[in-house]
């Protein structure tokens, strides 16, 4: 019933997934009162008033939208997906674009210099930046320390 | 002359009463509330308020600031809201004062405390103004680290590898890294 391959669901066993998914949804998010269904029908005024400075101050002066192609390609993918699948990822390197409401739901791949780091958006990430889910550093593993490193090992000859 | 005013001050035994030998009637109830040298039988050394030990012996506003998430500004300002006697030390309250004492920290802005004064302002999930106090202070931290944690963001990532999460320079500071709260 539950083990069903993807290929093989009919159209009403694809509903009843739908279904148990959205009711397996126990957890309400709401954000400074707000549950996810109100963020996405807010205009951007309202969501403006209720996010945090730096990101008022941010939508504020970019509400010019240098990233408008972007957000639209995100409406596209979102459009074009089947009810209960993910949209395609889309691949960015705007990772200064804040996260909105609209956004959710979306695939974005963010760009951390070398790849494209998939960040599924939910409505967590609101107010946050595309930049911080995807990280452009490997943390670092301290191997053996080399010459030169303390200021005893300094001398040591070179054979 | 005016150094001998018509209303001569009355003759008064200067003399401390200590010094009297025991013989001195008690002192009146008047003076006691007054002279806050003197103890009175029901006086609590400690009190047990929001869940917290609270010296006594302090004065009220600086006894109030050991529950966490309340320092010295709020008490001060919760005590002028209840009407308590500031000079009073803790141990002299009432439980009536000590009961709108506790209303007044968990609904603040009922009574008229603006919400820039308060600690948790404009809440992740409510969006409430609120002041956050004794064990809600650990656990709305713990809950803002786990937010960050679980949506991968880098700040969370940092706050989970216990490095400095703030930008500074990790390369030669730091070296005697205790446990992380906020970096």
């Amino acid at each position: 019933m539950s083990g069903v391959e993807g290929a093989d669901l009919t159209e009403e066993e694809r509903q009843r997934l739908i279904e148990l998914r959205k009711a397996r949804q126990f957890k309400k998010f709401t954000y400074r009162g707000k549950t996810v269904e109100e963020l996405m029908n807010m205009s951007n005024e309202e969501v403006l008033d209720l996010v945090k400075a730096r990101t008022r101050r941010r939508m504020l002066r970019g509400l010019k939208r240098r990233s408008q192609a972007f957000i639209r390609k995100l409406r596209q993918a979102k459009a074009e997906c089947p009810e209960g699948e993910k949209p395609r990822p889309i691949k960015t390197h705007l990772r200064n674009m804040l996260i909105i409401p609209e956004m959710i739901g979306s695939q974005l791949g963010v760009y951390n210099g070398k790849q494209f780091a998939l960040v599924e958006v939910r409505p967590e990430m609101i107010g946050h930046y595309t930049g911080e889910f995807s990280i452009s550093y490997r943390p670092v593993k301290h191997g053996r320390p080399g010459i030169g490193s303390t200021n005893s090992s300094r001398f040591i000859p070179l054979n | 002359r005016r150094r001998r005013s018509a209303a001569a001050p009355p003759r008064v035994c200067l003399v401390p009463q200590v010094f009297l030998g025991g013989l001195t009637a008690p002192k009146p109830a008047a003076t006691m509330a007054e002279n806050a040298l003197v103890q009175t039988d029901d006086f609590q050394h400690m009190l047990r308020v929001l869940n917290t030990n609270i010296d006594g012996r302090r004065t009220v506003v600086y006894a109030l600031t050991s529950i966490k998430g309340i320092g010295r500004r709020f008490a001060d300002l919760i005590c002028k809201k209840a009407e308590v006697e500031v000079t009073k030390r803790a141990g002299e309250l009432d439980d009536e004062e000590v009961e709108r004492l506790i209303a007044i920290i968990a609904n603040p802005r009922h009574f008229e405390i603006p919400s820039w004064f308060l600690n948790r302002q404009k809440d992740y999930k409510t969006g409430k103004d609120k002041q956050v106090y004794a064990q809600n202070v650990a656990s709305s931290l713990r809950d803002d680290l786990q937010r960050l944690k679980q949506i991968r963001s880098h700040k969370g990532i940092r706050h989970y590898w216990g490095v400095r999460v703030r930008g500074q320079h990790t390369k030669t500071t730091g070296r005697r890294r205790t446990a992380v709260g906020m970096a």
